[in-house]
């Protein structure tokens, strides 16, 4: 049967950082010149991931409920940062729609997951933070796509939305199909994961599972969850931020905001 | 009579004050002015899609701002000088325009009538991406006539045009715009249009 994890000590884990000099030599070979970034790149995961591993190493072992609500609280915070970031053109409105998006469209499907399904406490870090985690982080890139979308296309047919404007059509109207297809595009990749799952690859939750010794079972099970988790993520949070926020770019005359 | 349009101490943004003047229902009506004299501008406003920052627009002595936006841009239709068609046949712009607008789609007939208006009779299963400009200008321009409006304010509708087509593209249309009763107020570069048709000029520095 199932055995736990083999634990890792230093000197074996080292070992996996050899293989970075395979890529070193490809890079070089292939004359791209980024090798300080692959470098930086290691350097920065193998910091930030230390890091994250003490942090989660006291939660576990000082279980405290404040803990968990910080973490959580600071996940999500950086998560509406990260949006907000690149969405820098928006007006203040929209970027408090996006916001809002975040915290009631996450954290209610975090909350089912983990009331709900598992059936654990919300502050069981156990379970809330990595839950938390890949929820929060799919519905970012989400948002993030269908934001991109949006504004893009918002910019690029900006003849067609004035021109109906001058024909008398509602801008409700004329924006409707513009946060259509980008909620569309924001849900396509995860629908298209959720296609090649368990045939082109393994996930990385479920191989995590595995690996620590649980049941295939039980971890596809898991697996099975939080793609239908994420999935609802991403569809709750972007359609409320598309659709509440494109009303923010037009004016009770229903003309268009600059 | 009442003038259609008349303005008193109409500001921009604080970038363009505008002279106190009126339209009569006596048309064609021109705008005439500089680049950056805010025509355009003044058309936005005559149908609600912008606001002045200060002043009074009346439309038909009433309050331009007292009407709702979407009835008031229906009836001051506003031809902006960027031409906008989908990517689609002739007539299936004719249907979209139509359906987007909340109206029946009209028969072949009616568009066939409405296209020679602009003599732009180009077979209408032709995608509208293939024509040039100037006769994708002219599809434009029959699809907002045949909307029929009680007012139609024309943004350089004949910019993609040659001379000789622009006279009697204009030509049609104002004869339209009066058979049908719709008052008119072109803006022009084209001096030559402005000498043939104007009724009343108005001049913006």
């Amino acid at each position: 049967m199932t055995e736990g994890v083999v634990k890792l000590n230093i000197l074996q884990f080292s070992l996996i950082y050899l293989l970075l000099i395979i890529v070193l030599i490809v890079m070089k070979r292939s004359r791209i010149q980024q090798s300080k970034l692959l470098l930086w790149a290691s350097l920065r995961m193998t910091v930030q991931l230390v890091l994250a591993g003490w942090l989660l190493t006291y939660i576990f072992q000082h279980q405290h409920w404040a803990f968990t609500a910080v973490y959580l609280v600071a996940m999500l915070v950086f998560a509406v940062v990260r949006v907000l970031s690149k969405v820098k053109h928006l007006n203040h409105r929209f970027k408090w729609i996006i916001s809002l998006s975040f915290v009631f469209a996450g954290m209610f499907v975090l909350c089912y997951f983990v009331l709900a399904v598992v059936g654990k406490s919300l502050f069981n870090p156990q379970y809330t933070i990595p839950l938390a985690g890949m929820i929060l982080g799919n519905a970012m890139t989400g948002v993030n796509l269908g934001l991109k979308t949006f504004c893009d296309s918002v910019k690029d047919r900006r003849n067609e939305i004035e021109t109906l404007l001058n024909l008398g059509v509602h801008p409700r109207e004329i924006l409707l199909p513009f946060a259509n297809s980008a909620l569309e595009t924001a849900l396509l990749p995860t629908l298209n994961t959720m296609l090649g799952m368990g045939i082109i690859y393994l996930p990385g939750m479920m191989t995590g599972q595995i690996l620590s010794g649980t049941l295939p079972t039980t971890a596809i099970m898991y697996q099975i969850a939080i793609m239908v988790a994420i999935c609802a993520s991403v569809a709750l949070t972007t359609f409320s931020a598309l659709h509440f926020g494109s009303q923010t770019l037009f004016n009770s005359n229903l003309q268009l905001n600059d | 009579m009442t003038p259609i349009f008349s303005t008193e101490n109409v500001r921009f943004k604080d970038i363009i004050q505008y002279p106190d003047f009126q339209i009569q229902p006596d048309s064609p009506a021109f705008v005439v002015g500089k680049n950056g004299s805010g025509k355009s501008t003044l058309f936005k406003m005559f149908n609600r899609t912008l606001s002045p920052a200060g002043g009074l627009i009346r439309y038909n002595g009433k309050d331009l701002s007292s009407f709702p936006p979407l009835d008031l841009r229906k009836e001051i239709l506003l031809v902006s000088q960027q031409v906008f068609l989908y990517d689609d046949t002739i007539r299936g712009n004719f249907e979209k325009f139509y359906t987007v607008t909340g109206r029946q789609k009209p028969s072949d007939d009616a568009v066939l009538e409405s296209l020679a208006l602009t003599n732009a009779d180009f077979g209408l299963e032709n995608t509208a991406r293939t024509l040039s400009g100037g006769e994708r200008q002219r599809i434009y321009l029959a699809i907002f006539l045949s909307l029929k409006p009680g007012v139609i304010l024309l943004d350089e509708p004949t910019a993609a045009l040659d001379k000789e087509s622009s006279v009697d593209v204009m030509a049609q249309i104002y004869h339209f715009c009066e058979k049908n009763n719709i008052s008119s107020v072109t803006i022009s570069h084209d001096p030559n249009i402005v000498s043939l048709y104007a009724r009343q000029i108005v001049r913006l520095s």
